[in-house]
């Protein structure tokens, strides 16, 4: 993670929740159909675990998460736009909201005007995602 | 005649008897009184109490955290910091729904601050501390441990929410 003042992320929609991902943890954007044929295990973060069969299909696109073996991703609605946060506008979720193990996916949260953007914590998404919750 | 020990005598003993008249006397003092904010939650009143109370937000957009716990709606964006948001009708047994209007109350206790979402706010006061009784020993279990007590408030019941109780059950 770049925390040199400034961190360029990927703004993505997901479940109508709008959230962020460094630019570094991702290996590539590829559609949903294509992310399944190669097995990838996909990830549905708004609804907080696994992908169920269907939800890859009606989304459109998966990121691909960077050193995961097997393949990792998220399945996301939309993508919205790369951006750069400065750390001015970055700020942690409140104590006890983070240490719930069901919001530990998110390492903190970006301000942008009134909105709030969740930050994705990638390393926190497994492989095997079926071992663990998020 | 020594009229004038007589009169010492005397006057001792009426100040003896001015003494005892003084002590039995009840002394008129402000009963000690203790702010309340009363709002109001799916047609019923309760209240905070007004040292746990920080600010009162109007409305504004609640952003989910997916995975977050039920009782958590989300957090808002409050002056460029990020609160969280919390239910206070899932601790009474109610629903845990954010219905988009109302008013936050953001509450601060033993190091834990959070936003809880209310109906409205009806009024701040000032109580007798003799006016609030403890909560109905018939009340639910899993409720009472959030109820301090109970007032009235224009001739309604009012019930006084334990923001320190529901806090060290949220906090981990």
């Amino acid at each position: 993670m770049d925390i040199n003042n400034a961190l360029t992320v990927l703004v993505f929609d997901s479940g109508g929740i709008k959230m962020a991902i460094d630019t570094a943890q991702i290996e590539g954007i590829v559609d949903a159909v294509r992310a399944e044929a190669e097995k990838t295990v996909l990830m549905d973060i708004s609804s907080g675990g696994l992908a169920t069969a269907g939800t890859a299909k009606k989304k459109s696109k998966v990121l691909v998460l960077k050193g995961k073996n097997p393949p990792c991703g998220i399945v996301i609605d939309d993508l919205e736009e790369i951006t750069t946060l400065g750390i001015e506008a970055i700020r942690p979720l409140p104590a006890f909201l983070s240490s719930h193990c069901g919001t530990s996916a998110f390492w903190g949260a970006a301000l942008r005007g009134e909105e709030v953007i969740l930050l994705v914590n990638p390393s926190d998404i497994a492989s095997s995602g079926a071992e663990k919750d998020f | 005649m020594d009229t004038g020990s007589e009169k010492n005598k005397s006057d001792e003993i009426l100040d003896a008897v001015k003494k005892l008249k003084d002590k039995g006397r009840i002394v008129d003092v402000e009963e000690e009184k203790l702010k309340l904010v009363v709002f109001s939650l799916q047609g019923d009143y309760y209240a905070f109490y007004g040292s746990d109370i920080k600010e009162i937000l109007p409305y504004s957009k609640i952003f989910n955290v997916p995975g977050a716990p039920e009782f958590i709606l989300g957090v808002i964006n409050v002056r460029g910091d990020i609160e969280s948001v919390i239910s206070v009708g899932y601790f009474l047994g109610m629903n845990a729904e954010n219905k988009k209007q109302g008013r936050i109350a953001v509450a601060e206790k033993n190091g834990v601050r959070s936003g809880i979402i209310v109906d409205s706010i009806e009024d701040v006061v000032d109580f007798p501390i003799s006016s609030i009784k403890p909560p109905l020993s018939t009340l639910d279990r899993a409720k009472r441990d959030f109820i301090a007590g109970e007032t009235l408030y224009r001739g309604r019941n009012v019930t006084v929410i334990d923001v320190s109780s529901i806090f060290e059950r949220i906090k981990i």
